[in-house]
């Protein structure tokens, strides 16, 4: 029976064996291939670090400048859907009373329209869209259908008016989501709320 | 006793290049110790063209983790740990890497170890035969002076797991010195 010194010695035997081995060296000179491997690499570091500050500022001038430049044509600044129940409320009913919401309906619709016209620009024209951003297009995407189907349901001004404001924010959000950064807020202020790749 | 291939001293002007990105410091590294990194790929895997990638992989890293380096321990050491994540991480995806059963083998403890009397290309041809997991830990263990729990923790098992493979890869090379010296295949042809 080997002692504890024997196996310990035939250890060291074997380690002295294996380092005693020729050590294998590299077929071919990789560094060529290797210094091009990292330039790329410091390259898209580099670009990333510029572009992702300049699509930032871009966005958040696109946020600010879009939505006035959407709203421009709008008769006025709409009221809440509360706001225009009470006032419709208040009023005595009569053509007066419709007034107001048939005319932001007509502006909304043509609103709507313009947007959906640019989007569609953007969808052929711009580029593809990344795994996070293509999510919540599609998503966007889903929702103006589901206010499609309830617009398609019929109804009045006063019930439609809500619906044509959702379509036209949801518009909104899709034609900056294109474009890339942020969200664009309901009330007509730029909120960065969500980041985009 | 011959120290592992890694242990170079890197100037550390040399590092701080690194970690700014420097090109010319990354090929100072890189030709230091492509030798080591090849090496070790070469025993971990048995195979030079996975060893290639290994080495451009792990250099990269190297290249790229640089800022990460904080200096607690040597370069070299930090560089070792990177190639041998690299080799065992593809070990691992080849599923060459799984939990291989300790075998309990009979073995005359009592003649003199083979590889005393065995020729380079015969130890060669043995190692190579030896399951991966089993190399990987022999060599770690032999060659590289790492630990028990040290190789437990690169390989993501149990320190008996480190034990119970080296005790069963010293035993299997003996046997393969011993009793079949030229059955073995040589997947690691040495090169001067």
């Amino acid at each position: 029976m080997p002692d504890r010194t024997d196996r310990m010695n035939a250890h060291a035997a074997l380690a002295d064996a294996l380092r005693a081995l020729p050590a294998p060296t590299p077929e071919r000179d990789l560094w060529p291939l290797l210094a091009a491997r990292a330039r790329r690499r410091t390259q898209r570091r580099r670009y990333a670090l510029f572009a992702v500050p300049a699509a930032l500022a871009a966005a958040l001038v696109l946020a600010l400048v879009l939505p006035a430049a959407l709203r421009a044509p709008r008769p006025a600044i709409r009221p809440s859907t509360a706001a225009v129940a009470g006032a419709t409320a208040a009023a005595r009913p009569g053509a007066a009373a419709y007034a107001a919401p048939v005319a932001e309906l007509s502006a909304l619709r043509e609103r709507s329209q313009r947007l959906e016209r640019w989007v569609h620009t953007l969808d052929v024209g711009g580029a593809p869209l990344g795994g996070r951003a293509l999510a919540g297009a599609t998503e966007l995407e889903d929702m103006i259908g589901l206010v499609d189907v309830q617009l398609a349901a019929g109804g009045d001004a006063r019930t439609q008016l809500p619906l044509w404001r959702q379509r036209v924010d949801l518009l909104e959000q899709l034609a900056t989501l294109r474009l890339g950064g942020y969200a664009v807020a309901d009330a007509g202020a730029a909120t960065p709320t969500v980041w985009i790749n | 006793m011959e120290p592992s291939l890694f242990r170079h001293e890197v100037d550390p002007a040399v590092i701080d290049a690194l970690r700014r990105g420097d090109l010319a410091a990354f090929e100072r590294v890189y030709r230091l110790f492509e030798r080591p990194v090849y090496a070790l790929a070469c025993r971990l895997l048995g195979d030079r063209d996975a060893a290639h990638e290994v080495l451009q992989d792990a250099m990269l890293k190297a290249y790229e983790r640089a800022a990460q380096y904080r200096g607690e321990a040597p370069f070299w050491a930090w560089l070792r740990q990177l190639a041998t994540n690299e080799a065992l991480m593809r070990l691992r995806r080849a599923r060459r890497f799984g939990a291989e059963p300790l075998e309990i083998e009979p073995a005359d403890e009592d003649a003199p170890p083979a590889w005393m009397l065995a020729d380079r290309s015969a130890l060669e041809r043995a190692l190579a035969a030896l399951p991966p997991a089993t190399r990987t830990v022999l060599w770690l263990y032999h060659v590289e002076g790492l630990t028990h729990v040290e190789i437990a923790a690169h390989c993501e098992r149990t320190v008996s797991y480190s034990k119970s493979q080296l005790a069963r890869g010293t035993r299997r090379l003996r046997e393969l010195l011993t009793d079949h010296p030229e059955a073995s295949p040589c997947l690691i042809a040495p090169t001067a």
